[in-house]
């Protein structure tokens, strides 16, 4: 009896330990993959950011005036931000590569799963970028437009304007990679709807007067002589 | 048309190409209202010889070859007609390049744009245009026209301000539509095929200082005819200052050594006028002002500096009667918006049009001010702001050479 106890713990402690001594190549391969990804992605980065620093990146960027770059895009400087994306980029692979050290099957499902949703996310990530670029430019755009034609809410106008775009924006970005599934479309074509029919009902109820009393004087008085009459600009 | 060949001129004009002067009459559309431009031409260079032979290029056909002395001789130049607002927004480059070609090809001592047209369009405005050219050697003639008080606001604004204030000339008429050249600039000017360097009116004048030539302005009789009704402000000042902006950058180099400015000579004066003109209700643009300063933070923060921004919400407090936007502040303000339209901020067409409030802001305070003087107290009043505009000069050569340092 103890003497099958005793093989029993012995075959349970070289298995643990075997397994043990099994993980131990792959730890050390985990490690030193981490730790020479971190060295190139230092190496790397920093050839990045001088190159693009010599080529004048930011600059070239900022002469670019359809790019409506994002305020933290340009508080840090687009150079940095690419050299930290490269540098991210090399640490992630490295630690995969790590990872694989372990179990080739499990890593290489995992691998499969991250390379196959890249594109994914990629897409959705450029998405976002272009909505919101898309966003600061059109509300902006119709802002000034509406204070110059002295409109009272034209702040309210671009801001809906910018959040319209942002949630279109997003939703199209949660859509294209697949969470949420139905409830994304579903929830942004409440919000979308419910947004217009605010607009509707605020327009149709809450100015009927004003609309009515525009149309009276329309129709009762000449036409006005525009305020700037007298001015000629050129 | 690009440029016009000796053989084309040749066949057009039956082989009698050398003349004194060219002429392009770029305002006059139809046979009747060109029949009648020539014959006012022909009158105003009458006025400044019997001998001056000419050549005027005309838009369409209009049955007319030559005048009854065959000094005069009528071609068609096919130019696009010049209207008034394209002459601001687009490049009116057929009708510089058709009359600089036409000029060295006929050998003119002079070539005139003249744009005005119908009543306005009179002998002695050709003879103020080409005679300080032909007379007097200067290469390059600008139109001073019958200006009311609030006529060229913009100009009085901004262009004028500004482009004496770097360039270190006073010369008004740079939005004009009416100039007179001499044979030195057609041999500089819109040589060969390319695309001629006159692009814009606002680069004429800039480019004419840069390059050494001799301009002087010479008052015409004739109101320069207004932007066509339906042209938005916000428009018109992002044509306008535009190009303006980019004309400065282009120039940088020659602009930041330039200090003070030199009067030019000019041809003739405008008559006196009684004061009490239109009288104005500024509150509106009071009012749009306001408005602009609520809602525009996120956009004139980016443009103006904190110390600005201050004196504009000082600004927003003042009642009507005491609306003052001074000199000094409007002009920091236009160099502001200068910069950055270089440094492209924000897109430069947002940028212009944020621009709007603040030029009615300047507007209404120039309209408190000046609503009952003449002419010539207004002429005082727009001669106090250029010099603001110099004195702040140093502002700008800072800021454009050291943008980061002095960023807001």
């Amino acid at each position: 009896m103890w003497t099958e106890a005793q093989q029993a713990l012995n075959d349970s402690t070289t298995q643990v330990m075997t397994g043990l001594a099994r993980l131990l190549p792959g730890a050390i391969a985990l490690l030193v993959a981490v730790l020479l990804s971190i060295l190139l992605a230092w190496v790397l980065g920093t050839v990045v950011r001088r190159v693009l620093r010599s080529v004048g990146f930011d600059q070239r960027l900022a002469a670019w005036s359809w790019l409506e770059l994002p305020a933290w895009f340009t508080a840090r400087s687009p150079t940095l931000v690419v050299a930290r994306l490269v540098s991210w980029t090399v640490i992630v692979v490295g630690v995969l590569i790590g990872i694989a050290a372990f179990d080739t099957t499990l890593t290489s499902g995992l691998v499969m799963h991250v390379f196959g949703s890249l594109p994914s996310l990629l897409t959705a990530l450029v998405l976002l970028v272009i909505g919101h670029t898309l966003a600061r430019f059109l509300s902006r755009g119709v802002l000034i437009g509406a204070v110059n034609m002295n409109l009272p809410y034209a702040g309210l106008l671009g801001l809906g304007v910018r959040w319209l775009v942002l949630v279109l924006t997003a939703a199209m970005a949660l859509d294209h990679v697949g969470i949420g599934g139905r409830i994304v479309g579903l929830a942004f074509g409440i919000l979308f709807g419910g947004i217009v029919l605010a607009l509707a009902l605020a327009v149709g109820l809450g100015s009927k007067d004003m609309v009515a009393r525009s149309l009276e004087r329309e129709m009762t008085k000449p036409p006005e002589k525009p305020a700037d009459q007298p001015f000629r600009h050129v | 048309m690009t440029s016009l060949t000796s053989g084309e001129l040749a066949e057009r004009t039956d082989g009698a190409v050398t003349s004194d002067v060219v002429v392009v009459l770029a305002g006059c559309h139809g046979p009747e209202a060109i029949r009648e431009g020539v014959r006012r031409v022909t009158a105003g260079l009458r006025l400044l010889g019997d001998d001056l032979t000419a050549l005027v290029g005309c838009t369409s056909d209009s049955g007319v070859s030559t005048t009854d002395d065959g000094r005069v001789r009528v071609v068609v130049f096919e130019v696009d007609p010049i209207d008034r607002f394209p002459v601001i927004t687009s490049a009116p480059r057929d009708v510089y390049r058709a009359l600089f070609s036409a000029g060295r090809i006929a050998g003119a001592r002079a070539m005139a744009v003249i744009a005005t047209n119908g009543d306005q369009l009179t002998p002695a405005m050709v003879r103020a245009l080409v005679q300080p050219v032909i007379v007097d050697g200067f290469d390059i003639v600008a139109p001073g026209y019958e200006r009311q008080v609030f006529d060229g606001l913009l100009n009085a604004a901004v262009v004028y301000p500004l482009t004496r204030a770097l360039y270190g000339r006073r010369i008004q008429g740079q939005l004009g539509v009416d100039f007179c050249f001499s044979s030195r600039v057609a041999a500089r000017w819109g040589t060969g095929a390319e695309d001629v360097k006159v692009t814009r009116p606002t680069w004429l004048i800039p480019q004419a200082i840069v390059d050494g030539l001799r301009v002087c302005q010479a008052h015409v009789e004739a109101r320069l005819i207004p932007a066509p009704d339906g042209i938005d402000l916000g428009t018109l000042l992002a044509q306008v200052l535009g190009s303006l902006f980019a004309d400065t950058e282009q120039r940088a180099a020659f602009w930041q050594r330039v200090q003070r400015s030199q009067p030019v000579p000019v041809f003739g004066t405008a008559p006196l006028q009684p004061a009490g003109g239109d009288q104005v209700d500024v509150r509106p643009m009071i009012e749009s002002f306001r408005l602009a300063y609520r809602n525009l933070q996120s956009v004139w923060t980016l443009v103006l500096p904190p110390a600005t921004l201050v004196e504009l919400k000082r600004l927003t407090l003042a009642d009507a009667a005491r609306f003052r936007l001074t000199d000094d502040l409007w002009a920091r303000i236009v160099f502001d918006f200068t910069l950055a339209h270089r440094l492209r901020t924000i897109n430069r067409d947002h940028l212009l049009k944020a621009l709007v409030p603040l030029y009615l802001a300047w507007i209404a305070s120039y309209a408190t001010e000046v609503q009952n003087a003449t002419r010539q107290m207004a002429d005082v009043r727009l001669e106090q702001l250029c010099q603001a505009f110099e004195t702040e000069k140093p502002y700008l050569v800072r800021r454009w050479r050291w943008p980061d340092r002095f960023n807001p």
